[in-house]
């Protein structure tokens, strides 16, 4: 059985970012989404995922939106949600965690980031954390 | 916002400046609502009526993420409306209202942007340059293709973003600088992907000769989809010819390569990417094939038609492919997976492939409705007329699919093999002689003649009725006589059908025929007069008056209409005697019937009719003065505007201000 995470971001290079980094990952199917109302249709069609990747800010509906709609419906205690940001202030980042978020990725990242953040994440929850990007 | 706190808007012409800084206020306000579709409600709005620069405010506050976000979408949608502002904001003193800024700009699709953001390359904040670069990719920014490829040196998320962003322009100039950084691992994929965006020979000339190099499945299969994407960017794959290195992907050398594409289309699972709108490796690698002709992999080709979902790209592949793939498609067709065999009989069907017609027969005879019915169209489109003995019996089938399939295919086979083998399949199966009829309308044979005539005496309603019309269509205007008896069958859809048969023949007899029986029949009355109409047949006017004077009550009613249809002044008279029955409905119709007729005795009538005591009557008045021009109508129109009736005053003034 494959693990599947979900990417979701409106920026075509970070998607593209993220199927070149973790591409090679055998085991690893890679589903992606450009907000969060995208994401939860590509939830509903595809079944769960075993780890979301989210932007914050994004058209349509943005990363915390999609948390806080996830703590609703349950999602959010099923599946790690990260979130992957620009914004990388102490605030922005206490807001994504007390929102849900499992972890905090600022961009820019390196694709081993990602790397460790799926066999972290995606093989057995963890605690709330914040990982630094590069 | 102003110093004192007020909104700046766009000044409305017919609205003062403090309602439109309390829309604003109101629009910027519910931006930050919870609930969804009002919030979209006051994106749109906010791109219309709040200044640019207010909205630069809110999207300057990181404490509302969500406030942020409908700012910025309301700052995009405004397109070279938000412009100007978003340019000031690329001078702010915070990096990130400059990143999102760059990243608004994108979205406007203002070309106007590209330069100020090609200045933007080189902001020390990473992810600043790195929303230019994506804005510049959105925008197609070719002018930009320079710029972003000097920075394929910097660092690797810069380099990264440049990379996605010249696939993404697909400016051919960046094939060879991207093509260089193919040997660097840590970027090698998203380049694959990129040279695939592009699609020229050349990026697909660097694409063939890392699929031919790559020893890693990762890189395999990225390259295999990037080579599916550039392909659909070369309809002709002759044009390839040249390449050294796509040519070389059909030659023994590349056997390796050959192998691996069979593995691809023979892996049972293909990954669906949700969200990936990009080409699968499946696809890509049937696409390979057909594009180099890759004889060794045809049977592989036709069997990966197990998976349903690549069945167009696969039909599409070996119909290229043209003949040669015939003994694949023969292997397909007696594959025990069901969608192969369908692939296979399809394709055979559309190249023509008669040299497989034995495998395509014994599909007729299989349990999936849908493969014998597409055998029954393969055989069809190879015009095989032999195949008629086997056809006729699914004439009977218990699917509707193939049973109409069967018509299909045998309304196009040689005529006589046809109507030999339905007259024999008859005398088997009588239940079948009304498909029977439809297919020898379709396809006309002399031999049939003799079994329509028999038809025609048939008990069964249906096969009368289905018979009358093949024998029209076989023998035209000879079919008179013939028909003539049946315009008194005792059931009277034979009799419709009859009357609407000899509708249409022009034939010195038919007029007659038809109009005696306007006068005997009054359960085909309509038909008649609707064939004698068509029939263009001018003495139907006075006979249908004669039917008319001889009828009373409402069965008057639908003659009056057609005559009104037919508008041939000798109904005139007939139609303003009416006027003065006592049947109000009746009077009606005469006033609607009349509005056809343009005469002044037709006018002076209608206008003594708006005097009518019956409102619905005062009511088709007014309709049919409205068609008139003359001075009196519309001296009357105006009268009628002050009618007693409320309804027929407002029809009055309706008609008065369209006429006026």
């Amino acid at each position: 059985m494959k693990r599947t995470i979900l990417v979701v971001d409106d920026s075509s290079m970070v998607r593209a970012l993220f199927r070149a980094a973790l591409g090679d990952v055998e085991d690893l199917q890679i589903h992606q989404a450009c907000n969060g109302e995208q994401a939860f249709q590509v939830i509903k069609q595809f079944g769960e995922p075993d780890l979301v990747f989210i932007d914050v800010n994004m058209p349509v509906m943005d990363g915390l939106e999609f948390l806080a709609l996830a703590a609703k419906t349950g999602l959010q205690q099923r599946v790690p949600v990260v979130i992957i940001s620009t914004e990388g202030r102490d605030e922005d980042v206490r807001r994504g965690l007390e929102a849900g978020a499992r972890e905090y990725v600022r961009k820019p990242f390196q694709p081993q980031t990602l790397l460790d953040v799926v066999e972290r994440l995606a093989a057995k929850s963890g605690g709330p954390g914040n990982t630094q990007g590069e | 916002m102003t110093m004192d706190g007020k909104m700046r808007t766009n000044p409305a012409p017919s609205s003062g400046s403090e309602s439109s800084n309390s829309l604003a206020s109101a629009v910027l306000a519910a931006l930050e609502q919870v609930d969804r579709p009002a919030r979209s409600q006051a994106i749109a709005q906010a791109a219309e009526v709040v200044e640019p620069d207010d909205l630069i405010e809110v999207m300057s506050d990181g404490n509302d993420s969500r406030r942020r976000s409908a700012a910025m979408e309301a700052l995009s949608r405004g397109g070279t409306r938000s412009v100007p502002a978003l340019l000031r904001a690329l001078k702010d003193s915070d990096p990130e209202v400059v990143m999102f800024a760059a990243n608004v700009l994108g979205r406007t699709r203002d070309p106007a942007a590209i330069p100020h953001l090609v200045s933007l390359l080189d902001h020390a904040d990473p992810n600043v340059a790195q929303a230019a670069i994506d804005s510049l990719a959105q925008l197609r920014a070719t002018v930009a293709v320079n710029s972003l490829v000097k920075i394929l040196d910097r660092d690797p998320w810069l380099r990264f973003a440049a990379v996605n962003a010249l696939g993404e322009i697909g400016d051919t100039k960046a094939v060879e600088p991207l093509a260089s950084l193919l040997s660097d691992e840590t970027i090698r994929l998203g380049v694959v992907e990129a040279l695939g965006k592009i699609g020229s020979a050349e990026a697909l000339g660097h694409l063939a000769l890392m699929l031919h190099e790559s020893q890693d499945s990762s890189t395999f299969g990225a390259c295999l989809k990037a080579i599916g994407q550039a392909l659909e960017s070369q309809p002709d794959e002759k044009l390839l010819e040249n390449i050294g290195s796509w040519v070389r992907l059909s030659s023994p050398e590349a056997t390796d390569v050959q192998m691996r594409l069979a593995k691809v289309l023979t892996t049972s699972e293909e990954q669906t990417f949700a969200g990936d709108h990009g080409v699968g490796k499946k696809e890509a690698s049937a696409q390979l094939v057909r594009a180099l002709r890759l004889r060794p992999l045809y049977t592989t080709l036709v069997l990966a038609g197990c998976d349903p979902t690549l069945r167009e790209v696969l039909e599409f592949c070996a119909v290229s492919i043209g003949r040669d793939i015939s003994p694949a498609l023969g292997v397909g067709l007696s594959c025990s997976n069901k969608n192969v065999r369908l692939l296979a009989c399809r394709c055979i069907g559309a190249l023509g492939s008669s040299d497989l017609v034995t495998g395509v027969m014994a599909l007729l005879g299989d349990p999936d409705e849908t493969l014998r019915a597409a055998a029954v169209q393969a055989l069809a489109q190879l015009r095989h007329s032999d195949s008629t003995p086997a056809l006729t019996p699914l004439l009977s089938d218990r699917s509707l699919l193939v049973r109409n399939a069967a018509v299909g295919a045998l309304a196009q086979l040689d005529a006589e093999a046809v109507t030999s083998a339905l007259v024999h399949e008859c005398a088997q199966q009588p239940s079948i002689r009304p498909l029977v009829m439809d297919i020898m309308r379709l396809n006309p044979h002399p031999a049939q003649l003799s079994f329509i005539k028999a038809c025609l005496c048939d008990p069964d309603s249906v096969l009368r009725g289905k018979a009358i019309g093949t024998l029209a269509s076989h023998l035209g205007a000879n079919a008179v006589d013939f028909l003539q008896p049946l315009l008194a069958d005792p059931d009277v859809s034979t009799r419709r059908a009859a009357v609407a048969a000899l509708g249409q023949m022009h034939h010195s007899s038919v007029n007659q025929v038809l109009l005696r029986q306007l006068e005997t029949d009054r359960e085909t009355r309509a038909d008649v007069i609707h064939a004698l109409v068509s029939l263009g047949d001018n003495s139907v006017a006075s006979r249908l008056v004669n039917i008319l004077q001889g009828e009373s009550g409402m069965a008057r009613i639908p003659l009056i209409e057609v005559l009104g249809q037919i508008g041939d002044p000798a109904a005139e008279p007939a139609l303003i005697k009416l006027l003065a029955t006592e049947d109000a409905a009746v009077r009606r119709a005469a006033v609607l019937a009349l509005s056809r007729f343009h005469s002044r005795v037709v006018m002076r009538h209608l206008v003594a009719a708006a005097k009518d005591s019956d409102i619905p009557v005062r009511r088709a008045v007014v309709e049919a003065l409205a068609q008139h021009t003359d001075p009196a109508a519309r001296a009357t129109l105006d009268r009628l505007c002050l009618d007693l009736d409320p309804e027929v005053a407002n029809a009055a003034r309706r008609r008065t201000e369209t006429v006026g």
